[in-house]
Formats: structure tokens, sequence, C-alpha cells
């Protein structure tokens, strides 16, 4: 069951990342990928196993579950919330599709609760929300940076 | 956490140093790419390897330990960033040879067998440490997938 509604849930995520529109260029879609990876695992690893704030449950349906969430939901959820934020839209909206993309995320946190992917010991759904939306800015900064250090050269 | 209490100085950790310094000495080869390129390549090979071991070699599956020890070290950074050049060699390689068609292929399996001497030798210094049942050889279709995935990744950079 788990591993069903996190593959269905991956599937969604990485379809809606093809087909909406984007203004992000594929370079800066690879790049924001990897960046995001990069922080939310070494983040993951040092909440999960160093600090034991999170204590992963053991069948490996739940574990591949667990993967799935965190190295392809949250970064492409992440890259669309980028996306938003640098497009051509009012700031209205761009906080309302913000607003909506963390409901989902949310959502999908409790969903890993509920379906026993892993359990707080240490830790709640606000300090996730707050690791999630800290990578977003951070990868946003990286961004700019990246856009600054391909444009010397185009 | 034991972020800092690593033997600086052990073989293992002079076998990365090399790594680090053998790799990274790519950049000073013809230039090829365009910057930006350059640049994702190297990131690939750090986000890859993080992966792999926050996938297999930790938590659940747990099929490995760096440099003795199953804690986050700085070592274990260092050891990632070794791993960055690797798919830039492998396309550097790949196009100054104009390998195509079965010849990529054979080029893959080719880069496979060494990246499996490689990690042969780094289990041999000790940076590696197998757990679990896990063998060397388990390896080489994990590398033919990643060095596939490189090749289809640099193409879609380049379309």
């Amino acid at each position: 069951m788990v591993l069903v509604v996190f593959s269905s849930l991956t599937w969604l995520v990485m379809m809606l990342s093809i087909m909406l529109p984007s203004v992000l260029k594929k370079e800066e879609k690879a790049f924001l990928f990897c960046v995001i990876v990069l922080f939310i695992c070494n983040g993951s690893w040092i909440f999960i196993e160093e600090l034991k704030f999170i204590e992963l449950a053991s069948p490996l349906a739940n574990y591949f579950s667990f993967l799935l969430f965190r190295t392809v939901i949250i970064p492409f959820s992440i890259m669309m919330g980028l996306s938003v934020w640098l497009s051509p839209i009012s700031f209205f909206k761009k906080k309302r599709v913000t607003i909506i993309l963390y409901c989902f995320l949310f959502l999908v946190e409790w969903a890993s609760i509920k379906l026993h992917v892993y359990y707080y010991q240490k830790w709640n759904y606000l300090y996730s929300m707050f690791f999630y939306f800290f990578v977003q800015i951070i990868s946003y900064f990286l961004l700019r940076w990246f856009r600054q250090f391909t444009c010397k050269e185009e | 956490m034991v972020f800092f209490s690593d033997n600086y100085l052990a073989k293992e950790s002079i076998f990365i140093y090399c790594l680090l310094l053998l790799g990274f000495s790519t950049l000073l080869l013809p230039k090829k790419f365009p910057r930006k390129i350059t640049f994702l390549l190297f990131l690939l090979g750090y986000t890859v390897d993080t992966i792999y071991d926050y996938s297999i070699g930790g938590h659940k599956l747990n099929f490995y330990d760096t440099f003795h020890i199953p804690r986050y070290t700085l070592m274990d950074l260092l050891m990632y960033l070794s791993f960055a050049p690797f798919p830039y060699l492998f396309i550097y390689l790949y196009e100054h040879f104009q390998f195509r068609r079965y010849r990529t292929v054979l080029y893959t399996i080719g880069w496979s067998f060494f990246a499996v001497c490689l990690e042969g030798v780094a289990t041999y210094v000790g940076a590696l440490t197998y757990k679990n049942g896990y063998q060397l050889y388990y390896s080489f279709p994990i590398y033919l997938f990643t060095q596939s995935f490189t090749l289809f990744y640099y193409h879609w950079l380049r379309r």
C-alpha cells in the first residue's frame, strides 16, 4: 500500500514538472535538481542517523517510499516552486502557489507518518516545512549564482 | 556527530587525496565543453555518489561503511567530491575518441570494469568496508547503469 501511494505521488510530481510551463532552462533544472538532492540527502542524514530526530521504519517497501519522497518528490516539488517564483506573474499568485505547494508537501509528510514510513522522535511537521523552505531559499540564491556563472560565458 | 574525528593521514585518506588530485587535474586538459557543461558533469558525479551513499550505503540497507565508521564525517564529503570528476572524464574521452553506436556500449562496459577495479583498490586500502553480504562485483551493474545515465544526461544537455 505504502509503495503504491508513494510511487503514484512520484509519478504525479514528475508529470506535473514535465507538463507545466517552466521558465527554467534545462541546465538550470539539472543544476537545481542536483543542489536540492544534495541538501535534502545530507540534511536528512544528519537529522536521521546522527541526531536521531527521526526513526525510519524497517520494511523495505517503507524504506523505498522514503527514498522516493526524499530524492524525487521533494526535489521536483521545490523545483516547481522555484519556477513559479521566477515566472513573471503577480506576487499574490506566487504566494498562493507557494502555499499550495507547502500544503502538498505537508500532506505527503503526514502520509509518511500515517503509513509508517518514519516516526518522529524529536521532530515535528513544522520543522520539516522549515527545512524544505530553507532548502528552497538556498537553492534560489544558488540558482542566481549559476545564472551569473553561465551568463559570463555566453 | 563525529565530523572532525578522522585519521587524516591514514592510507585510506591518502588514497582519497590522490583521487581528488588526479580527478581535478582533468580540468587542465584542453577545453572541450562550455563551462556550464563541465560544471554540471562535476555536479552530477558528486550528486550520484551522494544518492548511492544515502540509499544503499546507509539507513536500512547499509551495504558499506566509508572509513570503517558508519558516521557522517568530513572525509565522507571529500570522498563524494573525489567521485565528482569521473563523469567529466568519462564524457571527455567519449568525445575525444568519438565513440558512437556499438563502440559506445563497449566503452561503457570498459569504464564499468575500470570503476569496479578502482572500487576494489578503495576496499583494499580501507576507504570502503562492505557489510550485510555485499560483494564487489554487485557494483558492476550499478556502474553500467550510472555510466549509461551519464551519457543520456550529456546528450540531453547538449540537445
